[in-house]
């Protein structure tokens, strides 16, 4: 059973000029225990306010979240039902996600539900350091006397600390070195195995995502345009914003492969594109694409993608759209300001 | 073919409330002409600071020595005057959030017309026609009316290009990339590596592109330095470094690093430890603490940069054969 639910959720702001912004429209997506869900999109997509509203910090202006069966109401100023409390967060930056004045140890026992109190809270809270691959005599110092990727272990260790079944991760390893991002990236998937615990991993980063999640769901200006298992995701995306992001990841393996540049910018969210939101970047569009707006729909057994392009019934994507590593633009190709992500039509900054 | 910057023995040390410690240890670099050269490492290694030292742009109470030798003046002996004009014309700096370094109440146009003004001593009229080609060579969609525009009406990506515009005004023959795509998203991001390529093709640019990202690095980077606190500990071409890294920080690099290639689910192989911090460099080799090679002479000898073939290498025991 899913741990966390999200249906048909809208998350819709108020903006100071009165317009109404919808962050996040429509967005279904649902979290095992033991299970890594990972949401990627670029900046404004509206990854983060779907994570706050996963965790009742924001109220969706339609739809529902569940977890653990349970309706969650957005936070009020009473105090955040106990029930929540196996519902927990980790921010991107540790720097001012901990209190540089207050001594670790404490600040993980305020995650306790019984209080830190007594020898017993004490040496949970030693257990929980040595969990996230800390020494409990981290509990005695504070969190300036730690690197980056300790002190997310530290945040990481606070949230466990309420024992919880399912922790939203926004951006945790975007401030990390490559080495500390590879650590904590790890023990992410340990954690999540061992204590089988739901994770929805938030992040711009593909590649991280790619080896941590098991299931992938992309989103583009407040929709999810596609899900599916990571592996099979990546290696046939379905959406052409998808096989965008893809090739967009720049490649380490010393070949001078040039990524693809996406042409155009996400527009304002508050003036979405008619039909397919995406339509004005895609390479794909025809004539349907503006007119009306896909649903997501089930593509293969366990995929889903909201796009118009005709699909193949079996379980091979339209040659057109398969990812072809072994077949992109090199240093020599020609340069045309499409290959660098500018639309030649594009109405330009003076918004 | 003669190189455009040749840097020899620079230290940098900066203040702390310590006493000044070294952040650059003995560095050695040079860059070609139109050429990318890549500077990478993670957070603390002292590669911004190897390169801000060359411009005086050091934080107060810093101090480098050594040299570096651009267009036949030694950059580290230059008066304060002197070097502003280098500073801008000769050579031009992108920094990583292009948020932070544009003025946000000036218009574009001001603030790309400053350095044609002052460096290229052009008149109102002329310094708009230029500033607007300028904007034009980086992709800005439609020049003329983004002149009038500020910086907030830009997205992150489009930021970047104008701070690389402006950075090209002086018609410099090094550009200074400091994470120029770290803020950026990664649609975004390829758009600003291929730019930085087609300038170096175009208009014969050379870039120092200072990062910690290795995938970045390995797509544009003609020759790629290691940095590892306050020394350079391999350099090579991309390719070899990237394929056949010899030191065993590369090596433990480049493992750390999601390959996009990599078969799904292959965990990711993290460095043991952590990078030391500036003051608390270990003796002899600084990897020693974290490395699965140290013999006893790494703990008490620094190991020197030699050529190997193809290669610079500062590490005494070979990983690959042993």
């Amino acid at each position: 059973m899913s741990v966390l639910e999200l249906e048909d959720v809208d998350v819709t702001y108020e903006r100071r000029d009165h317009v109404r912004l919808k962050a996040v429209v429509g967005a279904s997506l649902s979290v095992d225990r033991g299970q890594i869900v990972g949401l990627v999109g670029e900046s404004g997509c509206g990854k983060s306010s779907l994570a706050r509203a996963a965790v009742g910090l924001v109220a969706p202006s339609a739809g529902r979240v569940r977890f653990e069966g349970e309706e969650v109401s957005a936070l009020t100023r009473r105090a955040r039902p106990r029930a929540l409390l196996r519902l927990q967060l980790v921010f991107q930056n540790p720097y001012s996600s901990l209190n540089p004045r207050r001594k670790v140890g404490d600040q993980v026992a305020d995650g306790l539900p019984d209080g830190a109190g007594g020898r017993a809270g004490r040496a949970r809270v030693g257990e929980l350091l040595e969990l996230v691959g800390l020494s409990p005599a981290a509990a005695e110092r504070f969190p300036s006397q730690f690197s980056g990727g300790q002190r997310q272990r530290i945040a990481i260790a606070r949230a466990l600390a309420a024992d919880p079944s399912l922790i939203v991760l926004d951006e945790p390893l975007a401030s990390l070195d490559a080495s500390a991002q590879a650590q904590v990236a790890n023990l992410l998937v340990e954690l999540s195995r061992e204590l089988s615990l739901g994770l929805l991993l938030i992040s711009h980063d593909l590649a991280i995502v790619r080896h941590t999640a098991d299931v992938v769901s992309v989103m583009y200006l407040g929709r999810i345009v596609e899900t599916g298992p990571t592996r099979e995701v990546w290696a046939a995306p379905l959406h052409p914003y998808t096989e965008a992001l893809i090739a967009a990841v720049p490649r380490s393996d010393g070949a001078g492969t040039m990524p693809e540049a996406l042409p155009g910018e996400v527009p304002d969210p508050a003036r979405p594109p008619t039909g397919c939101r995406f339509h004005p970047r895609c390479p794909h569009r025809f004539a349907r694409c503006p007119e009306e707006e896909p649903a997501l729909e089930d593509a293969f057994t366990a995929r889903t993608v909201a796009c118009w392009l005709p699909r193949d019934p079996v379980p091979t994507p339209p040659s057109h759209r398969a990812h072809t590593p072994s077949a992109p633009a090199t240093n020599d190709s020609p340069s045309s300001s499409s290959h660098e992500g500018v639309m030649p039509t594009h109405k330009g900054g003076t918004a | 073919m003669s190189a455009l910057l040749e840097v020899e023995d620079l230290r940098v040390r900066l203040p702390t409330r310590q006493g000044p410690v070294t952040v650059v240890d003995g560095v050695d670099y040079e860059v070609q002409p139109a050429e990318v050269f890549g500077v990478a490492g993670e957070s603390g290694s002292g590669k911004t600071m190897s390169v801000l030292a060359l411009l005086g742009l050091l934080p107060a109470g810093g101090a480098a020595d050594g040299h570096a030798l651009f267009g036949g003046r030694d950059l580290l002996r230059l008066r304060r005057s002197e070097l502003r004009a280098v500073c801008g014309r000769d050579i031009g700096i992108v920094f990583q959030d292009p948020m932070t370094s544009l003025h946000p109440m000036l218009s574009i146009g001001q603030q790309l017309g400053e350095p044609l003004r002052i460096h290229l001593k052009l008149g109102r009229s002329a310094a708009k026609r230029q500033a607007a080609e300028l904007l034009d060579a980086v992709r800005i969609p439609d020049p003329e009316s983004a002149l009038r525009a500020f910086p907030h009406q830009f997205s992150g990506g489009m930021r970047q290009r104008v701070a690389i515009a402006i950075a090209l005004a002086g018609n410099p023959s090094l550009l200074i990339a400091d994470e120029p795509t770290t803020a950026l998203d990664v649609t975004v991001q390829a758009g600003i590596i291929r730019l930085l390529d087609r300038l170096r093709r175009e208009r014969g640019l050379s870039v120092i592109l200072i990062t910690h990202d290795l995938g970045v690095m390995s797509s544009i980077a003609d020759r790629i330095s290691v940095f590892y606190a306050g020394r350079v500990v391999e350099s090579a071409d991309r390719k070899t470094l990237v394929t056949r890294p010899r030191h065993p920080y590369t090596r433990a690099l480049i493992d750390s690093l999601p390959h996009p290639e990599a078969p799904a689910d292959t965990p990711l192989v993290p460095i043991r430890g952590m990078p030391p911090a500036a003051g608390a460099f270990p003796p002899g080799c600084s990897f020693h603490p974290r490395c699965g090679y140290a013999v006893a002479s790494c703990v008490t000898d620094v190991p020197p940069l030699v050529r190997e073939g193809d290669r610079l290498l500062a590490c005494p025991v070979d990983p690959l054969r042993a």
